[in-house]
């Protein structure tokens, strides 16, 4: 993902706009790292260069569970206790 | 995963995607005509459409719900050395958008007619009346078609192409049909839609 992409993207539940970008890993574009809502509390990962910000009936609960598991150390208490979905 | 060439660019299909058929070459011959600066490319699959318009473009917007479909469309781009111009994003038709505007945008969506009402597949199936995904994508269109810009989308004549007309028309855009090619029992069209022009006096 290019950081120009923040530009652009809102949270597709609430609409909220900027989102906030923590970056995990990072060569040419960020491979890794997570979008945080601040008006919902939801977040979004980023996998191989790609932000995955599908509404919640849609999400892949086990690629969610092995994301937060992987990067554990890096993502922000309130999306591990609080974060939705 | 399957490997072919489309338009002068090497597409791959990834398990699962929808392979480049009819409709994507019905497509990709109806945006031979123009240039602009942004695109946004909605249920891209392969990517393959917009990668054959990448060329003239400042950048492209492409968007899946598959995940798998987007890592394929950035794969396809990275092949074509064409990366540079995309952003992918894995998401639900303009859901993680925010409001803002396109020079173009377009789309092939699923639209057959799915009656069985089970389990449908996403790569093809357009639910009761193939309107699923047509729909939803009018309805939003407005909000992110640039001023001047123009949206493509294909479609069956079985998905009703007045009712598609009607609706762009009640969202104050016109739309027409541009390109059309007939098989056995239906016909596909590429429908284009624009900001209806302001009355003069």
């Amino acid at each position: 993902m290019k950081r120009r992409l923040l530009d652009i993207l809102a949270c597709p539940i609430c609409k909220h706009h900027p989102l906030e970008l923590r970056v995990f890993e990072e060569k040419e574009e960020i491979d890794e790292g997570i979008l945080l809502c601040t008006g919902c509390g939801r977040w979004y990962p980023i996998i191989e260069s790609i932000p995955h910000m599908l509404p919640d009936d849609l999400r892949d609960r086990k690629e969610d569970a092995n994301f937060l598991l992987k990067w554990k150390r890096l993502i922000p208490d309130a999306v591990l206790k609080e974060g939705k979905p | 995963m399957s490997r072919l060439r489309v338009d002068g660019k090497d597409v791959v299909v990834f398990q699962g995607v929808y392979p480049p058929s009819e409709d994507t070459f019905l497509l990709i011959d109806a945006l031979r005509s123009g240039a602009a600066g942004g695109a946004l490319e909605l249920c891209c699959g392969t990517g393959a459409v917009g990668l054959s318009i990448a060329d003239k473009l400042d950048s492209i917007t492409a968007l899946d719900i598959n995940p798998i479909a987007v890592k394929n469309a950035r794969q396809n781009y990275m092949n074509n050395g064409l990366s540079g111009r995309l952003d992918a994003v894995v998401g639900d038709l303009f859901s993680p958008l925010k409001k803002q505007s396109f020079d173009l945008i377009f789309m092939n969506p699923p639209y057959l007619l799915d009656e069985e009402g089970g389990p449908e597949d996403l790569s093809w199936s357009g639910g009761e009346g193939g309107r699923r995904i047509i729909d939803r994508f009018i309805e939003g269109l407005g909000g992110f078609l640039g001023e001047e810009g123009r949206a493509l989308f294909v479609q069956s004549t079985l998905n009703g192409i007045d009712e598609s007309l009607d609706m762009i028309n009640g969202e104050g855009m016109v739309g027409r049909v541009v390109s059309k090619v007939n098989f056995q029992f239906e016909g596909l069209v590429v429908i284009e839609v624009r900001h209806r022009p302001p009355q003069k006096d």
